[in-house]
């Protein structure tokens, strides 16, 4: 059964691990693309978005449960940004977005979904974090431009700029990339 | 404007679906004493809550005996008049003026009172 946002926020408020295992699962996938728009690196993503889940939790009083979404994604950035902070004063360098595959468990399986996943995130290194996000949000997640205007506080006109902006950018890496392999 | 999605599936997380589900329940798992609390408070406040309405209807049941309680001792204090210790000995009226003016009775005063009282 498909319950709405404020329903499942109600019943985490009182402790249902169900509920907010519900609201994980249904919100997981754009945390993670915010996350990852922000830090490049899938396993600092995947961090960031556990402690902006359990962070939520706790707080969970006081947001509005229809505002459930936008208040959450707002948490996973500023998480992001936080700990892409701390990286950047830990090495002592700019933190490069898009460090490559991560370790998997089996290398061999999934080597050339790796070597597509580090040409996509090597091509979409120069987009701004907000280009990647905008990005990521639609044509990973499949939001729609209101949706990710709303969020970022943005016109929707903007946003369609944006996504224009980025793609045209990614598809010249891609392409330059292309020629230099041929 | 479809036509130009890049195709990003790469980069999609539930690829790797054992990863995506460690992910989640991990997610789950750190939230649990938060949960756990969460769920204690409820409980606790959901006891209160099904306290509620017998505890103010007791409340209520009491707050009318005692307000009955109280109307009834106030009209009696009201009603009944304040009795003296001559009215209460059932004292003769000329008795009380001695006893109000302060004298003993004159001899006059005693003969009148018996005679009063042989006829």
């Amino acid at each position: 059964m498909h319950e709405a946002d404020h329903v499942l926020v109600e019943r985490a408020r009182a402790g249902d691990s169900e509920a907010f295992e519900g609201l994980v699962r249904r919100h997981l996938r754009a945390a993670h693309a915010v996350a990852l728009s922000v830090l490049g690196e899938p396993s600092d993503a995947e961090d960031v978005c556990q402690d902006a889940f359990v962070s939520a939790l706790e707080q969970l009083d006081t947001v509005q449960p229809e505002k459930f979404a936008p208040w959450l994604l707002r948490i996973v950035r500023n998480r992001a940004i936080s700990v892409h902070r701390q990286h950047q004063v830990r090495r002592a360098m700019p933190l490069e977005w898009a460090n490559g595959a991560r370790g998997r468990d089996d290398p061999a399986a999934d080597a050339d979904r790796s070597a597509l996943r580090d040409r996509l995130t090597k091509a979409m290194e120069p987009l701004s974090a907000k280009q990647r996000e905008v990005l990521l949000l639609h044509d990973l997640e499949g939001w729609k431009h209101r949706e990710i205007g709303e969020l970022l506080g943005m016109k929707e006109g903007t946003v369609r700029y944006t996504l224009f902006e980025a793609r045209r950018a990614v598809r010249a890496r891609l392409g330059a990339e292309s020629n230099k392999e041929t | 404007m479809e036509a130009d999605r890049l195709d990003l599936s790469p980069l999609d997380p539930e690829t790797e679906p054992d990863r995506w589900e460690r992910l989640v329940a991990g997610i789950v798992d750190a939230a649990s004493p938060e949960l756990t609390r969460r769920a204690a408070r409820a409980s606790l406040l959901g006891s209160l809550a099904e306290l509620r309405w017998p505890a103010l209807s007791a409340a209520a049941v009491l707050a009318l005996i005692s307000g009955a309680a109280l109307a009834f001792t106030r009209q009696q204090t009201e009603v009944e008049p304040p009795v003296f210790l001559v009215e209460a000995l059932q004292v003769s009226e000329p008795v009380r003026g001695w006893i109000d003016e302060g004298r003993a009775p004159s001899t006059s005063d005693l003969i009148l009172v018996l005679g009063g009282e042989l006829q």
